[in-house]
């Protein structure tokens, strides 16, 4: 599928694993960062990689077993999507995340076509723990790793079991919410301050940084 | 969908639980890759759970490192569970732990019988069975010394359970909770990590299925 990306690819090929860093930033794409980005601005670039990367793997993961799928379908899309703004055939800025969105789904559609070796995986799908793993290595680091233990250390020790239980042991979400004597609601609220606060350190950290 | 929306139904923690159809979950990534709030949303919670991940696995290494949380994981030996193959894998890796471990675990106490088994490869692996304790009549075995072990459990097969929940139990309260351990010949098996801290624990097996209490073995871990 991307045998011929070499083609198509921009100035600076998207590197691999790049992630938009420990910081959660907020981002807006206006006509300045299109052009930026047509120009090959590197450092718009690399941004544009990394943020879209990082929602692309996040959706994909979902959907895909394979690692190397995900990186394929992933750096195909951002292939693709740089060819069309160089093109010129993204013309609202606005609409840059939906464009990137919709090319991943005709790419996957594409390497689903292609490759019946490859299906879509659902709640009931075989898990592929060790595959998810590898595809999740893009999002671990040291720091994110010791603020959720931070997190954790934080919470009530019923808040703080129960999202070990589902969220990090990936127990099934019924039966512990029967064990807890909580609903569904209760775990989305949990997860909800969780994340608040997780975001929080990494705010708190960013800021305290030389 | 509409941001409102989204941000009313916790449409990210939704999305990260996986509750959404797949039609809600379509809409929702066309939201979140134009909405950058959403979008941070979905990136800090699957940073959250994956970064959280990969920590319970290291505390299950270090647990008495400050601000982490003991964990306890399942270990097959070469037995070939029942379990799906999620559950056999999460079981292997915790078993590496243990198979790197340099020498044997000193055990000693009121356990009536120890065995070391299921030494195939060249490998230094410490295990002993436990035999499921009545409330009446409690034997508690002593886990001594810095070492890793792993606990066969003898659960008896009169349920003939193909599955269990593990929990560990100190002062009343569940520290630490391993699910879907797999159950062969009414045994089913533990990993405890050497850097597990002193104290009086209980380990409970429950029914998967049901929550049904399968045995209690209580155990002191002096280090």
């Amino acid at each position: 599928m991307s045998t011929n990306a070499a083609l198509i690819a921009p100035a600076r090929p998207c590197p691999r694993n790049v992630t938009s860093g420990a910081r959660f930033e907020t981002v807006s794409f206006d006509q300045d960062y299109i052009t930026r980005l047509t120009n090959g601005e590197p450092q718009t670039e690399q941004h544009f990689c990394g943020y879209f990367g990082d929602l692309l793997q996040i959706k994909l993961r979902a959907r895909v077993r394979s690692p190397q799928l995900i990186e394929d379908v992933k750096q195909e899309t951002l292939l693709r999507v740089f060819k069309d703004l160089r093109a010129g055939k993204i013309k609202h800025p606005e609409a840059l995340g939906a464009y990137v969105n919709s090319v991943c789904n005709y790419v996957l559609f594409e390497a689903f076509r292609a490759d019946s070796r490859f299906s879509d995986i659902g709640e009931e799908g075989p898990a592929m723990i060790d595959q998810k793993s590898r595809a999740d290595e893009f999002f671990i680091t040291r720091e994110r790793k010791d603020h959720v233990a931070a997190v954790l250390k934080d919470m009530p020790e019923k808040d703080r079991q129960l999202l070990i239980a589902v969220f990090l042991n990936e127990e099934d979400k019924d039966e512990v919410c029967r064990r807890f004597n909580i609903d569904r609601g209760y775990l989305r609220v949990l997860l909800h301050r969780a994340r608040l606060k997780f975001k929080a350190l990494f705010l708190e950290a960013y800021a305290a940084a030389p | 969908m509409e941001h409102e929306l989204a941000i009313k139904s916790l449409a990210a923690e939704r999305y990260l639980l996986k509750e959404m159809t797949p039609e809600e979950r379509d809409e929702f990534e066309e939201h979140y890759f134009s909405c950058s709030e959403c979008a941070d949303a979905v990136r800090t919670g699957t940073a959250l759970t994956v970064n959280g991940r990969e920590a319970v696995k290291e505390q299950a290494l270090h647990p008495s490192r400050p601000g982490q949380v003991a964990v306890i994981r399942t270990c097959p030996g070469n037995s070939a569970p029942k379990g799906s193959r999620s559950n056999r894998f999460k079981a292997w890796t915790a078993s590496i732990p243990a198979a790197v471990a340099a020498a044997l675990l000193l055990m000693a106490g009121g356990q009536e019988l120890v065995i070391v088994r299921h030494l195939k490869q060249p490998r230094s692996v410490s295990r002993a069975t436990l035999h499921a304790q009545t409330r009446a009549a409690k034997s508690v075995f002593k886990v001594t010394g810095p070492m890793d072990s792993v606990l066969d459990l003898e659960i008896g097969d009169e349920r003939d359970l193909s599955s269990c929940r593990i929990e560990l139990v100190e002062n009343g309260g569940v520290i630490s909770t391993v699910s879907n351990a797999p159950v062969r010949d009414g045994m089913t098996e533990l990993y405890l990590p050497g850097t597990f801290p002193s104290g009086d624990y209980e380990i409970l097996v429950r029914a998967q299925s049901d929550g049904v209490e399968a045995g209690r073995f209580p155990i002191r871990i002096e280090r």
